[in-house]
């Protein structure tokens, strides 16, 4: 596959780091679609483990672009995971980008 | 983590990374939408509950319709709040399934709010009360089959619709034969349409996205 053309960086969109690691873009994908999700669900779906998954999702807490809600339910605790708005136009920003990306692929 | 090492700025990807990221958001997507849409189990469930109702109230003589009807719709309320309890537990709700749980959950507490005090009040009339559940369980079928933009539910929806239409015009036992028919084609067959469709979704999905790790 062809390079992107180098001579037009200045003209080519950034991509949010936070966003563009694979397991991190998954996760926003997957919480875009839900209200909520619970850590062992985010797990499932991604085919992730715990510390790995734990750790993405510490990143992308940090970065603002989920929110986390720790509670227990018949004494069992449960995490719950949120996108938040800050995340939302994060991952909409993001597809923008790679649709101008691929647009100027393309052409290029 | 070092999947973020040479990512930073657009030119360092190609088209088949951009691509495969694409092709990664639009299947999380999906996978998260399509979490809690299995509920073909629920019309099995409903279906075989008023087959029982009806057996009850019309050929065994403990308790009668007084009993069968109330008892039946009882016990399978809460066999649905069990079921569907364990069925989603661990998963996330999504803006859809809270809209057709919404659909689903008025129509079936206003059945319970209509059939109770009309059956105890002793102005029970066979043709009319029928008529009022069926028409009531095809607004159900018709409000998510719309809501869904799913054909196949509307259809359901109107042919409960036919089921009450025709039910204002039979006669007693007509009404019971009607009420069967309607039964067995929108509850149990449609339960049976939508478990084979689920497996086959679920077999499909089990050969489905893995996120890459790197």
């Amino acid at each position: 596959m062809a390079k992107l053309p180098n001579q037009l960086p200045n003209q080519l969109p950034d991509l949010d780091p936070v966003v563009h690691g694979k397991m991190r873009l998954a996760l926003l994908s997957l919480l875009s679609g839900v209200d909520e999700a619970e850590f062992t669900w985010l797990r499932d779906k991604t085919g992730s483990t715990d510390g790995n998954l734990g750790a993405h999702l510490l990143k992308l807490e940090e970065a603002g672009y989920v929110s986390v809600e720790k509670k227990f339910v018949a004494r069992k605790p449960l995490t719950l995971y949120r996108m938040t708005e800050a995340g939302r136009g994060a991952l909409e920003r993001y597809i923008a980008s790679l649709k101008e990306l691929l647009g100027s692929a393309l052409a290029g | 983590m070092d999947e973020d090492r040479g990512t930073a700025g657009g030119n360092a990807m190609n088209e088949q990374e951009i691509g495969e990221r694409i092709a990664l958001i639009e299947s999380m997507m999906q996978a998260g939408r399509k979490t809690t849409e299995y509920w073909g189990w629920t019309f099995l469930l409903w279906g075989i509950a008023y087959l029982v109702a009806v057996a009850w109230s019309r050929f065994l003589q403990a308790g009668g319709p007084l009993l069968a009807w109330p008892v039946t719709m009882i016990f399978a309320a809460l066999l649905t709040i069990g079921i569907a309890r364990r069925r989603s537990r661990h998963k996330p709700q999504t803006e859809k399934s809270r809209g057709v749980e919404a659909i689903w959950t008025a129509m079936g507490c206003g059945i319970f709010v209509f059939a109770f005090p009309v059956a105890f009040s002793g102005h029970y009339q066979a043709q009319s009360f029928m008529a009022a559940i069926e028409v009531m369980l095809g607004i159900a079928n018709v409000g998510s089959g719309i809501f869904l933009r799913w054909p196949a539910q509307i259809v359901v929806g109107v042919l409960w619709w036919a089921a009450a239409i025709a039910s204002c015009f039979v006669s007693g036992n007509g009404v019971v034969y009607v009420f069967l028919a309607a039964t067995f084609v929108c509850m149990i067959g449609f339960g049976i349409y939508l478990m084979i469709r689920e497996s086959r979704d679920k077999a499909r999905a089990r050969g489905g996205v893995q996120v890459q790790h790197g």
